[in-house]
C-alpha cells in the first residue's frame, strides 16, 4: 500500500540517516546535546527548512494541516529519532492551537505567517503555584487605555525564551472571582513588548528533554492591544479546553515515536546479545517480553490513530476521547520502556556502551509526556466526570458510520467541526463494539466476545460513580484506567474490521495477528479469563518482528525512510 | 533493631543530619551538586569515614562491627535514604567483596581485608565482563600458574565499582581451561601491596543514575599475584558466590528501601505544600491512595528483606531460594512505587532544581537495584530448579513453623555462619511453613486477613502442583515464561508469609500488631499475583495507612518497619 | 417551572454534596465549589432531563440557579417550534 502520510515520509527521508554521525540530526549529536543541555537549534532549523511548520498550520491558512492523524504521525516520526527535538519543535502547534480554534481571521493569518516562517510559538498556561487547576490562574490582565496590561509569571513553559509568540491564559475578571468566565486568552508577540515589561526566566534544568528550552516568562504591565485577545473576553478557559482536545491527541504521537525507538533498541539488543550459549531472542521469556512490547505499541498506535481520525468524524466526543488517550498512551508506553530497560540491563543505564545511551535518554525524555498538557490525574478526572454519560446510552447505531469512517485508515476525512466541552454521547467506540465484534471470526472473535463482556461490566460500574472534582475516590480513577484499556481495545477492533480485507496479506495483519495480540494484552490487563494458550500470540508477534521489522498497523511505506 | 545498633544508627543519623535542613552536615543540595558534577560526594565520604563505616563490613571476629545482617542493613539504609551513590560507592561494593572473603578466605586473608576496611580503604568486587553479563560461568579473565608461586591474570573486567581506587580486589577468574563451574575461582588481589606491572585502569563509564559512582574497568595483562591469593579451594569460586550472594541479594532491596522512604518523604512534603482547587494536594483521595500504597509497598519489601536477612542467621540452610526471591520481588516493587510517586510530583519531579529535586536523583539511582547484581529473571532462574524440591519435601508435607525471631525486630538471633549457608536447597522451607501457622492465627483476629491468608495457603498448594509439571528444560535460562511465573508466584507467597508473620509476632506493637497494614499488604500482593480476592478491600485500609504515614511524616520517623526517629 | 427548579437544585446539591435544603437559588455556584468541570456535567444532566441541547458552558454564563432557570426557560421555548 502507498503511504497514508506522504509529507511525513518526505520530511524524514530528507533528514538523512539518523545513525550517520555526520548528519545534523544524528543519534550521536542528540546524545551530545543532551549531555551538554544544549538546545537542538541546528536540527530545528533543518526541520523548518524541510517544511515541518506547515504541518502545524491548517490548509485554510496556507499550511498543510488537514488531517489530525497526519499531525500525530509526523510528530511520531520525529519523536522516533529524538523526543527532545519533537517536544521542542512541535510545541508550536500547542501554542497555536487556541488561535486555530477561535482566533479571528486576522489573527489566524498573522500567526500562520509567523509559524510558516519558523517562529516558535509557546503556550503559557502553567504558573509556579498553579498547574492542573487552571481556574486558579493568577496571571493578571488589567484593562488599560487601548487594551490590557499584563502582569504575572508563567513557569515552567516550553520555549518561553526562544518563542517569538506566546499564547497565555490570564485573569481578566476581578481577582476574587473564581468562576471560569474570569479568564481570557492573549496571543502575545514577545518581540514587540517594550523593554522593562518582559523578562525571560532562566532555563530550568530538567530530568529529561535536557536540551529543551524549559523556562518562564515574567511580565510587568506589558501592554496588549485588543487584537491580542483571542476570542471574546471571558472565554479563555473554554478555548483552552477545546484546544487541549487536539493537543492531547497530538501528544500521543510523542509516545508512539518513543515506543518505536525503544522497541527497535530492544530488538537489536536481543538479537545480538549472546548469553548462556544462545542469543537472548532465543530465550522463551525474552521472546514473550518482546512480543508483549509489540502488542503494547500496536495497541497504543491503534487507539491513537483512531482517536486522531475520530476528531474529524466524532468531534463531539473528543472531550472524552482525548482524555482517554492522553491518559492511556503515555502510560502504556512508559510501561513498554520500563520492561525494555529491564531486558537491556546495564545498557539502559550506561550512556556510552550501547547506542549512544539512547535508551536511557528516551526513558528520561518520555516521562514528561504523562505530565504536561494535562497530567494523567487530570485526564482521568475528566473521564470520571463523563462516567454517567458513558454509562447511560444505548447501542449507538446512529454513530456506527462515523466510527467506521474514523476506523478506515485510508478514507479521506471531513474538516474538524465544532469542538464540544463535553461529550453528550459518551464514547460510540464502546457502544458500537458488539456489532464490530460480530464481524470477527475464529480466535479473534473469541477474544472480541470476551471484550464485549468486560465492556458491559465496566458500563454497569460506571453508572455507580458519582462525578466530583474534589473527592473523587481512588477507585473511580482505577475504574477509568480499566475503561482506558477497554476503549483502546475496542478502537483496535474497529480499526481491524474496517481495514483487514485490504491488508490481510501483510505480516502484522494476516490471521488477525496484531488484533489478537492487542486484545490478549488488554483482556489480561482487565483480568478477563483468556482462552488457553492465548499468550502464545506474543511469541507469534515476536516472530513477526524478525520478518517484518517495525510493528505497525500502518502501511510499511509510512514507517520507512530512516 | 537491636539495642547496640540503635545507638550506632542514631549516631550515624546525627552525624549526617537532616538533609532537608540547609545547615545539616550533608544536605540534599550538596548531594545533588556532587551528582551534577558526576562526583562522589566528598562531604558524604568524609562523614562516613568519620563514622568508621568500613568497620560495619567487618565481622566482629576480625575487629569490626558486623554482627547481624539486619542491623547492617538498617545502618546502610540510613545512607541509601540520603544518597544511593554513597551507599554503593562508599559501601556496598566493599561489602560484596568482603562477604566472599569472610566466606572462603583464610584467617590471614580475612585479617588483611579487615585491616583495610577498618582503615577506611575500599574493596572492589570484580566479577563482571561486558561480553558475558549475568552469565558468570563463561567469564574469560584467566588466572594461570606463573612459576611455582604465582598466578598471572589476563583479560578485561568492565563496569566495576571502585576498581580504580580500591586497595584490594576480589576477582572472579578462570583457573582452568575446562568448561564448567569447577574452573572458576575468586582471587583476592591485594592491589595496594603488589607491583603495578600488568594492570591498567580503564576509563570511567558515564551513567544516567549514580552519576558520581567510580565505575570503570581494568585490564590484566600478565598481572602477577601470589598463588595463595585464591579464596578457598581453587575451582570453588561459583560455590562461594552462591553462598555469599545470599547476603548480598537480600541486602540490595533492603538498603534500596531507603530510597522509597525518602521518595515518600519528598512526595509528602510536596502534597502538603502544594495547593490545588483551593486546598492542599494531600487532601485529594486519589493522592492519599497513591501515598498509602507506596507506604504499603515499603512495608512489604522491608518485611520480606528483613525476615530473609534474619533467616540467614536462624535458618542458613533455607535461604538460598528466599534471597533470590527477595531481590526479584523487592527491587521491582521499589521501582514501581517510585514511578507512581513521580506522577504525583508531576512537574516538580521533572525539574532538577528546587525543593524536591532529590526525587529525580533517587529515581535515577534506584535503577541498578533492579538489574544490578543479578538480573531479576536470573534470580528466578536460580530459584526454579530448587522449587520442585521444596514442593516435594516441604510444601506437600505438614508445615514447619519458623522461629519468631525472624519476624520480630530486635529479637536474639544465632550468629552469622557462612559455613552453614547452603549452595542449594536441602528441601526445608519454614519461611512458607510459617504461613500456615500465621493463617491460623488470623482466624480469630480479622476476617479480612483470614480470607487473604487462606488465599495464599491455597496458592502455595497450587504451586505445589505446578512444580510437579515443570519440565527439565524449564529449569534453566531457556525456561518457558509459564515456568518462570511459578517462581515469581512463589516470591509473592513468601512476601505474604513475611508480612503476615511480622503481624503475628509483633502483636504488641500498636501499628504492626493491628491487622490493617497486613490486610493492605496481603491485598496488594494478592492482586499482583492474580489471586481471587475482593478488589474493594484496598479502600478499607488506605485511610488508616495514610493516617499512620502522615503521623510518621509529621513526627520525623522512618516509614519502614523500624519506625525510627530521624534527626530534626 | 417549579419542577425544573427543584430538579436543578437537587442536581446542584448532588454535585456540591450538600443537602438540597441548604442551596439558595441566588448563590454563586462557582463560589460555592461548583467547579467548572462539574458545571459541564450538570449541564449534561439538564440536557437529558429536558431533552434539549444547551450550550455546554451555560452554567458558566449563568452562575446562579435563578439565572440558569431564566436561561433555560428561553432555551426550552426556542426548542419548541
Ligand atoms: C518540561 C516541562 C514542560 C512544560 N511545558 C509547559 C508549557 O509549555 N506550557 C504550560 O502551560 N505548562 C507547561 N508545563 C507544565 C505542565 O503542563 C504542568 O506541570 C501540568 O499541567 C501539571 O501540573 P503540575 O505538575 O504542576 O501538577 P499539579 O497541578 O500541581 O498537581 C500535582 C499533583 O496532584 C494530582 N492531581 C492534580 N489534579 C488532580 C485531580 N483532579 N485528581 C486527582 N489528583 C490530581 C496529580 O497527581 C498531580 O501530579 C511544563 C512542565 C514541564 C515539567
Ligand atoms: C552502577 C553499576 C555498578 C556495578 N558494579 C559492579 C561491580 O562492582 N562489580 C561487578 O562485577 N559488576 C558490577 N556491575 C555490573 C553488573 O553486575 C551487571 O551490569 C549486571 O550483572 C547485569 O549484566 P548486564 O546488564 O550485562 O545484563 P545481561 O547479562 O546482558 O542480561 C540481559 C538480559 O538477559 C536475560 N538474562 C540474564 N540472565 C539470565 C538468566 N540467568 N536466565 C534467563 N535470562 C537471563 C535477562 O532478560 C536480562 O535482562 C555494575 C553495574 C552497574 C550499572
Amino acid at each position: 500500500m502507498t503511504a497514508l502520510f506522504p509529507d511525513a515520509a518526505a520530511i524524514v527521508s530528507a533528514l538523512g540517516s539518523f545513525l550517520d554521525p555526520d548528519n545534523t540530526f544524528s543519534r550521536t549529536e542528540c546524545a551530545r546535546l543532551d549531555v551538554e543541555e544544549e538546545f537542538p537549534a541546528a536540527i530545528c532549523r533543518d526541520l523548518d527548512r524541510l517544511g515541518l511548520p506547515a504541518q502545524y498550520v491548517p490548509v485554510a491558512q496556507g499550511g498543510r494541516l488537514h488531517d489530525h492523524a497526519a499531525l500525530v504521525h509526523v510528530v511520531r516520526r520525529i519523536s522516533r529519532r529524538d523526543l527532545t527535538v519533537a517536544v521542542a519543535h512541535a510545541k508550536t502547534f500547542l501554542g497555536a492551537a487556541c488561535v486555530w480554534v477561535t482566533g479571528s481571521a486576522g489573527q489566524r493569518a498573522r500567526l500562520a505567517g509567523d509559524v510558516l516562517a519558523g517562529v516558535p510559538v509557546a503556550w503559557g498556561l502553567t504558573e509556579p503555584d498553579h498547574g492542573s487547576d487552571l481556574v486558579a490562574t493568577g496571571f493578571a490582565a488589567e484593562r488599560a487605555p487601548g487594551g490590557y496590561r499584563l502582569t504575572g509569571v508563567k513557569w515552567p513553559i516550553n520555549n518561553a525564551t526562544r518563542g517569538g509568540l506566546m499564547c497565555v491564559l490570564a485573569r481578566t475578571g476581578e481577582t476574587a472571582e473564581r468562576g471560569p468566565r474570569a479568564l481570557s486568552l492573549f496571543l502575545l508577540d514577545k518581540r514587540t513588548l517594550p523593554p522593562g515589561t518582559i523578562e525571560c526566566l532562566p532555563k530550568t534544568p530538567t530530568h529529561g528533554i535536557r536540551g529543551a528550552d524549559i523556562s518562564g516568562l515574567r511580565l510587568s504591565g506589558a501592554p496588549a492591544g485588543p487584537d491580542a485577545l483571542v476570542g471574546e473576553p471571558g472565554t479563555g478557559l473554554d478555548t483552552v479546553l477545546r484546544a487541549l482536545q487536539l493537543t492531547r491527541v497530538m501528544c500521543t504521537g510523542l509516545s508512539l515515536g518513543a515506543a518505536d525507538q525503544a522497541l527497535q533498541l530492544i530488538h537489536e539488543y536481543v538479537r545480538e546479545r549472546f548469553l548462556y550459549q544462545r542469543l537472548l531472542i532465543e530465550m522463551p521469556h525474552v521472546r514473550r517480553t518482546l512480543g508483549e512490547c509489540c502488542a503494547r505499541l500496536l495497541l497504543a498506535e491503534a487507539v491513537s490513530m483512531f482517536a486522531s481520525r475520530s476528531a474529524h468524524t466524532l468531534t463531539g466526543e473528543l472531550a472524552v476521547t482525548s482524555a482517554l488517550v492522553k491518559a492511556f498512551v503515555p502510560a502504556v508506553v512508559d510501561e513498554l520502556i520500563s520492561v525494555g530497560a529491564e531486558v537491556l540491563g546495564a545498557r539502559a543505564f550506561l550512556t556510552t556502551v550501547y547506542a549512544d545511551g539512547a535508551f536511557a535518554k528516551l526513558e528520561r525524555d518520555h516521562r514528561i509526556v504523562a505530565i504536561f498538557d494535562g497530567n494523567m490525574a487530570v485526564n482521568r478526572n475528566a473521564v470520571v466526570n463523563h462516567l454517567p454519560a458513558l454509562a447511560r446510552y444505548g447501542d449507538g447505531a446512529e454513530f456506527a458510520a462515523a466510527v467506521r469512517h474514523a476506523a478506515t485508515l485510508d478514507r479521506p476525512l471531513p474538516p474538524i467541526g465544532e469542538l464540544s466541552l463535553r461529550s453528550r454521547t459518551g464514547t460510540s467506540v464502546l457502544r458500537t463494539l458488539p456489532s464490530a465484534v460480530a464481524e470477527l471470526r475464529g480466535p479473534a472473535r473469541e477474544l472480541g466476545d470476551a471484550l464485549v463482556t468486560v465492556a458491559e461490566r465496566l458500563r454497569t460500574e460506571a453508572g455507580r460513580v458519582r462525578p466530583s472534582v474534589r473527592d473523587v475516590p481512588a477507585e473511580a480513577f482505577e475504574l477509568v484506567e480499566r475503561y482506558e484499556w477497554a476503549f483502546a481495545a475496542a478502537a483496535a477492533v474497529h480499526v481491524a474490521v474496517a481495514n483487514r480485507d485490504r491488508r490481510s496479506t501483510e505480516p502484522w495483519w494476516c490471521d488477525d495477528r496484531w488484533l489478537r495480540g492487542v486484545l490478549t494484552l488488554a483482556l489480561d490487563r482487565l483480568r478477563a479469563p483468556l482462552p488457553a494458550g492465548a499468550e502464545q500470540v506474543f511469541d507469534e508477534l515476536a516472530g513477526t518482528l524478525t520478518i517484518a521489522e517495525r510493528p505497525s498497523i500502518l502501511p510499511a511505506a509510512d514507517m520507512e525512510g530512516e | 533493631m537491636t539495642a547496640t545498633v540503635t545507638t550506632r544508627v542514631d549516631r550515624l543519623e546525627q552525624l549526617l543530619g537532616d538533609p532537608w535542613q540547609p545547615d545539616a552536615p550533608l544536605t540534599n543540595d550538596v548531594i545533588l551538586a556532587a551528582d551534577e558534577r558526576s562526583e562522589m560526594s566528598t562531604r558524604g565520604e568524609e562523614l562516613l569515614d568519620e563514622f568508621g563505616f568500613g568497620a560495619e563490613f567487618v565481622p566482629v571476629a576480625y575487629g569490626g562491627r558486623l554482627d547481624r545482617l539486619d542491623d547492617f542493613l538498617t545502618l546502610s539504609r540510613a545512607v541509601w535514604r540520603r544518597d544511593p551513590t554513597l551507599g554503593l560507592g562508599h559501601g556496598f561494593a566493599s561489602f560484596i567483596a568482603g562477604v566472599n572473603i569472610w566466606a572462603a578466605g583464610t584467617p590471614g586473608q580475612c585479617r588483611r581485608a579487615a585491616g583495610l576496611l577498618l582503615g577506611n580503604a575500599k574493596l572492589s568486587s570484580v566479577y563482571h565482563e561486558l561480553e558475558h553479563g549475568n552469565d558468570f560461568s563463561r567469564i574469560e579473565v584467566s588466572a594461570r600458574p606463573h612459576g611455582p608461586d604465582h598466578l598471572a591474570l589476563h583479560g578485561r573486567k568492565a563496569i566495576i565499582t571502585n576498581v580504580g581506587r580500591a586497595s584490594a580486589l576480589v576477582v572472579l577468574a578462570r583457573t582452568s581451561a575446562e568448561p564448567g563451574s569447577r574452573s572458576i575461582s575468586q582471587i583476592l588481589v591485594d592491589r595496594a601491596a603488589l607491583p603495578a606491572d600488568g594492570i591498567t585502569d580503564l576509563p570511567r563509564y558515564p551513567t544516567v543514575g549514580m552519576r558520581g559512582l567510580m565505575l570503570a574497568g581494568v585490564d590484566f595483562d600478565g598481572y602477577r599475584v601470589p598463588a595463595g591469593a585464591v579464596l578457598g579451594e581453587p575451582g570453588r569460586g561459583i560455590e562461594v558466590a552462591l553462598r555469599s550472594f545470599q547476603l548480598t541479594r537480600t541486602a540490595m532491596p533492603a538498603m534500596a528501601a531507603g530510597v522509597l522512604d525518602t521518595g515518600l518523604r519528598a512526595t509528602m512534603r510536596f502534597t502538603g505544600d502544594r495547593r490545588l482547587y483551593g486546598r492542599p494536594v494531600a487532601s485529594l483521595p486519589a493522592v492519599q491512595a497513591e501515598l498509602a500504597d507506596a507506604f504499603t509497598d515499603l512495608l512489604i519489601v522491608d518485611a520480606l528483606a528483613m525476615s530473609t536477612a534474619r533467616a540467614i542467621h536462624a535458618l542458613p540452610e533455607e535461604t538460598v531460594v528466599a534471597a533470590s526471591a527477595t531481590k526479584f520481588l523487592g527491587s521491582r516493587r521499589l521501582l514501581d512505587a517510585m514511578n507512581r510517586l513521580s506522577r504525583v510530583l508531576g512537574a516538580h519531579f521533572y525539574v532538577r532544581d528546587g525543593e524536591y529535586a532529590i526525587f529525580q536523583k533517587l529515581l535515577r539511582d534506584l535503577a541498578p537495584a533492579g538489574f544490578g547484581h543479578a538480573a531479576r529473571v536470573a534470580c528466578l532462574v536460580t530459584m526454579l530448579p530448587q522449587l520442585p524440591i521444596l514442593a516435594r519435601r516441604a510444601w506437600a508435607n505438614p508445615p514447619v513453623d519458623a522461629p519468631a525471631a525472624i519476624y520480630r525486630r530486635g529479637a536474639d538471633l544465632p550468629p552469622l555462619s557462612f559455613d552453614a549457608l547452603a549452595v542449594r536447597t536441602k528441601g526445608g522451607d519454614s519461611l512458607t511453613g510459617a504461613l500456615h501457622a500465621a493463617a491460623e492465627a488470623t482466624a480469630v483476629a480479622d476476617p479480612r486477613l483470614h480470607r487473604l491468608a487462606t488465599a495464599f495457603v491455597a496458592e502455595l498448594a497450587a504451586l505445589t502442583e505446578s512444580c510437579a509439571t515443570l519440565e527439565p528444560r524449564d529449569l534453566g535460562p531457556a525456561a518457558q515464561p509459564e515456568a518462570l511465573a511459578v517462581a515469581s508466584r512463589y516470591a509473592t507467597v513468601l512476601a505474604a508469609s513475611a508480612c503476615l508473620n511480622v503481624w503475628r509476632h509483633e502483636r504488641d506493637d500498636p501499628f504492626l500488631g493491628d491487622p490493617t497494614w497486613a490486610v493492605a499488604a496481603l491485598h496488594r500482593l494478592a492482586r499482583a499475583g492474580r489471586l481471587p480476592v475482593d478488589p474493594g478491600l484496598a479502600a478499607t485500609c488506605r485511610p488508616a495507612l495514610y493516617i499512620e504515614l502522615a503521623a510518621r511524616f509529621a513526627g520525623h520517623r522512618t516509614f519502614d518497619l523500624a519506625d525510627r526517629p530521624l534527626p530534626v | 417551572m417549579n419542577a425544573l427548579r427543584t430538579y436543578v437544585t437537587e442536581r446542584v446539591a448532588y454535585y456540591l454534596e450538600r443537602d438540597a435544603a441548604t442551596i439558595e437559588t441566588d448563590m454563586s455556584l462557582p463560589d460555592h465549589g461548583l467547579d467548572s468541570v462539574l458545571a459541564l456535567a450538570l449541564c449534561g444532566d439538564i440536557e437529558d432531563h429536558l431533552g434539549v441541547r444547551l450550550d455546554p458552558t451555560a452554567v458558566w454564563d449563568y452562575p446562579t440557579i435563578d439565572a440558569l432557570l431564566t436561561y433555560l426557560s428561553g432555551a426550552v421555548a426556542e426548542a419548541k417550534p
